[in-house]
This record gives structure tokens, sequence and C-alpha cells, in this order.
């Protein structure tokens, strides 16, 4: 059903990649983001703990959802056939 | 494949990409204009400041805050739907998911740029990431909704790789765009696997963070003391109203793909029959939590709540109110309970009444309630400008010109799993039904 992918391969997987960073840049930035708001939290005597658990949950669902995207993209690398690719 | 006289039994699918007829472009060229002048208008407003638009006091919110809450709601069409279809094996939603998945992405952009406009000055977003309180709602809903779209287009791209494979392997316009978004995927078992994991995980995951998006936005306001917002039971209230908004949103869109691309073999009459049926439970579960709102503001009396409560109901809102009932309850009553009138243009009209109507219930709960705030003010007024409207607008344009622009690049019908299910559906079905089916040769007592 799908046919051999050609020679231009290195490439292709180093445009994949900086696609690929730039989710883990989402998550990363959240994160701090996140701890930043926690930080602030305790410098203006907010909540703290209502602000540690939303941050907690925020970052847990971005690095998931990063972390997804990756064990998709090199599972599907690692799991094409050699053969078709030559 | 290679043959190029071979042609997919599938290519009416591949068609959209591959023809543009002229009318595509008459349309796209409106929408642009259209888009381009509400752009002029934001323009013309961070020149002027919000002066330009109806906003004022006590009135501080206005059309912005009620598309942006509207289209957020619409969002749920796609991931919310499409993945509660696809984890209860739903084998009805194969040409039905992606529209829903297309949808959640272009209005979650759409919606989520609404709360900027409405600061006035877009700078003042920065205040954010450096002072920002999450004690405040409209952090939680900043957090939620940055986590739903970056789910929600996960969610979309995963499934679309096999089809970006076959768009790959056509050759053609875009090839390189397709080799790079394929990922290399050639359909051998292995891939397969790790696709159908990542999938599930997703659908499971994006169940809860999807419901969440929208209670967080109802929290936005019940967690004010405004009359007519402090209520408990707004966050199943958004949800509820979301997902009744965002099924008559795809149904309008499938309807209209459907005409304009043939996909008739593909979205037929019982697609719409199911989608209708999902429409009326949801407007009767609508007008049940509509009731049970009002009524208890109606039982308590307490003066404040009762200024926002007959100001809807007989006051200077009440053609929308009642619109608002009109719409959301008895069109789609009428229609989608008559036998005669549940054919496809029935569904498209109490489904185009639906979105009308929770556009109104937007408007219904943002504007009375801040134009009879609890302060001695007289009651406000608030009159949309041509800014308001235009953006208005200018974002209708751009969601349909996200559709047009998405349909030029990507199948709209997720081809491989009409595909899977043409192999697959029926022995998987036939096993499903064994499992708990009664067998043959059983003895009764």
């Amino acid at each position: 059903m799908f046919r051999k992918i050609k020679s231009f391969f290195g490439k292709l997987i180093f445009i994949q990649i900086i696609l690929l960073s730039f989710l883990w840049m989402l998550a990363s930035g959240m994160t701090l983001l996140l701890i930043n708001l926690v930080h602030v939290s305790y410098e203006v005597n907010d909540h703290q703990s209502a602000s540690i658990v939303i941050s907690i949950l925020g970052i847990i669902v971005f690095w998931i959802l990063a972390s997804i995207l990756t064990y998709v993209l090199v599972g599907l690398y690692k799991g094409r056939d050699k053969e078709l690719d030559k | 494949m290679n043959d190029p006289q071979y042609i997919d039994e599938d290519e009416v699918l591949f068609r959209p990409i591959y023809e543009t007829s002229k009318s595509f472009y008459i349309l796209a060229a409106v929408l642009v204009v259209l888009l381009l002048f509400g752009v002029f208008m934001y323009v013309r407003q961070l020149v002027y400041g919000l002066g330009v638009t109806g906003m004022n006091e006590p009135v501080s919110w206005g059309f912005y805050i009620i598309t942006f809450v509207f289209f957020i709601g619409i969002s749920h069409a796609g991931t919310l739907i499409s993945a509660i279809l696809r984890l209860s094996k739903a084998e009805w939603r194969r040409p039905i998911t992606r529209m829903a998945e297309v949808i959640t992405g272009i209005v979650l952009i759409i919606g989520g740029i609404h709360p900027i406009i409405d600061l006035g000055r877009p700078d003042r977003i920065l205040h954010i990431f450096e002072r920002g309180r999450l004690q405040s709602p409209l952090l939680w809903d900043m957090t939620s909704i940055t986590a739903y779209f970056t789910a929600s287009t996960i969610y979309l791209y995963l499934p679309l790789i096999p089809d970006i494979a076959l768009l790959r392997d056509r050759g053609g316009k875009f090839n390189k765009l397709y080799r790079i978004l394929s990922w290399g995927y050639q359909g051998t078992e292995k891939q397969k696997h790790v696709l159908e994991r990542a999938i599930n995980i997703l659908m499971v995951m994006v169940i809860p963070i999807a419901i969440s998006v929208h209670t967080v936005i109802s929290w936005i306001f019940s967690m004010t003391l405004q009359p007519g917002w402090h209520s408990t039971i707004f966050g199943p209230y958004f949800v509820v109203g979301a997902i009744f908004s965002g099924i008559a949103a795809l149904i309008i869109v499938m309807i209209v793909f459907r005409k304009v691309f043939h996909f008739e073999d593909y979205l037929k009459q019982i697609h719409f029959n199911y989608l209708g049926t999902l429409l009326l439970v949801m407007s009767l579960l609508w007008f049940y939590f509509t009731f049970a709102e009002y009524l208890t503001t109606f039982y308590g009396h307490e003066p404040t709540e009762m200024r926002v409560f007959l100001y809807k109901f007989i006051g200077g809102y009440y053609p929308f109110f009642w619109l608002m009932v009109i719409c959301n309850f008895l069109i789609p009553l009428i229609f989608l309970t008559n036998k005669k009138l549940k054919t496809i243009p029935g569904i498209l009209v109490a489904s185009i009444a639906v979105v009308i109507g929770m556009w109104l219930e937007r408007l219904i709960i943002v504007v009375p309630s801040l134009a009879n705030p609890r302060l001695p003010y007289p009651t406000g007024m608030y009159i949309p400008s041509l800014t308001e409207v235009s953006l208005l607008v200018a974002a209708s344009s751009a969601f349909i010109l996200g559709f047009m622009g998405f349909s030029k690049l990507f199948p709209l019908i997720s081809i491989w799993e009409i595909k899977e299910g043409r192999e697959e559906s029926v022995r998987v079905v036939s096993e499903r039904l064994n499992e708990y089916l009664p067998s043959k040769g059983h003895i009764r007592k």
C-alpha cells in the first residue's frame, strides 16, 4: 500500500525533530510559567496550596502530551520496514 | 498504486484536495474581504481604544467575551464527540471524527484570540506571565485552554498520519509537506500498533481536559458574586451547552461538505439521524438545566437576582431570551421528534437554530448580569458597535476559511478509517455481539 521513502531521509528526520522540539519547548515554557506563578502566589500570600495543585496538574498534562507525541514519532521511525526504504 | 490509471475506490475523498471550483475561489475571496475588514476595525480599535466598542460601565464585557465563550463551546464538538464515539467503538463515527476534530482546532484559535481583543491593549497579556495569580479562574482558563488546544491538535494529527502517507504516495502537490508530516508511515504492523495505542491514550485523556475547559470558563462567571452568575450549576450547565452547540455546528459542517463535495456515500441519512437524536437529547438536557437555574432564582426571590431575572424575562432583553428558548428548545423539539421533519434539511434547520440560540444564550448570560449589578446603579445599556459586529463576522469568516484551507491540504473524511471499517468492522462487531448475547442452546429452568 505505501511506496518506498526516498533518499533525503536524513533531512526529513532533522525537520521532524525540529517540529517535535516545538512541543517540548511549549511543555517547558508552561512549566516555567506555572512555577513562576506559584512563586508569585508566595510573594503576594495567595492560596499557595491551590496554586501548587493547579500547577502540578497543568505541568503533568503538558509533559504527558509531549511524551505521547514523542512515543508515536519514535515508534513510527523504529517500526518502519527498512526494505521499503531502499 | 503507482499506476497512473489507478483510481482509489475512495477517490471522491481526495477530490477536494486536487480539484478547486470557481465558487471556492469566489467564496474564499468574499471571506478574506470580511476577515480583512475585521482586522482593519481591530487596528482602528488599537489606535482609538475600547471607546470604539459599545462596552462601558457597568457593562464591561460584550460581544468579545460572548464570542469567546461561544467558540470555545463549539470546540467541544470535536474532540469530545470524536473521543467519546471512538471510546464507545461506535462504528458510525468513521466519516465524522475528522471534521469534528478540525472544528476543535480552528475554533480554539479563534475563541482564544478574543480575550486578547477584549483587553484593548494586547501587551497586557504579558501581565499573566509576569504577575498572574493562580487564584483567579482566568489563569485556570488560560492553562486549560492551552492544554486542550495542545491535546486536540495532537489528537487531530495522529489519526491524520496514515492519510498523509496516502497523499504522499499519490505524489502531486505538497508532496514535501506530506513527506515531513507522515513521519515515514508505511502501514507496518508495528507502526499501526504504536498509533493505535497513542490514539487510545489520547482519547481517554482528552475527555476530562475538554470537560475542564468549559467548566473553568463557567467559573469565570460563577466564582464572582454578580447576580445571575453566582450559581453552583454553571459548571455542568456550560458543559452541556458546549456539547449542544458543538453537535449542532458539526451537523452544519457535515451537511455543507456533503453537498459541496458529494460525500453522500459517506455521510448518510443514518449519521444525521444519530446526531439528530444526540442533538435532541442535548436540547432536553439544556432545557432541564435552564429551567432548574431560573426556577431556583425565582423561588429564592432575592431582590438583586430578581432584577436580572425580570430583565431577561420581561425587561430589555426579553426578545433575546425568548428567541433563545425557541431556538434551543422549541425548534429542535419540533424538527427532531417528528419523523416527517427529521430529514437532512430538517436537521439542518434545527442545528442552525441551535447555533443561533447558543450564541444568544451567551449574550443572555453575559450582558443582563453586568447591566444590573449589586451596586445601586441604574440598569446599564449595551449596544454593540460596528467594530464588535465586524469582528464577530470576521471570526465566523475565519472559521469557514480555516475549514476551506484544511480541505485543500488534507482529507475531510478519514480515508484509512473508512477502509479499515470496510475490511474489519463486520468481523469486529460480530465478535462483540457474540460476547454479550446469550449463546444458542441455552436451557431455561
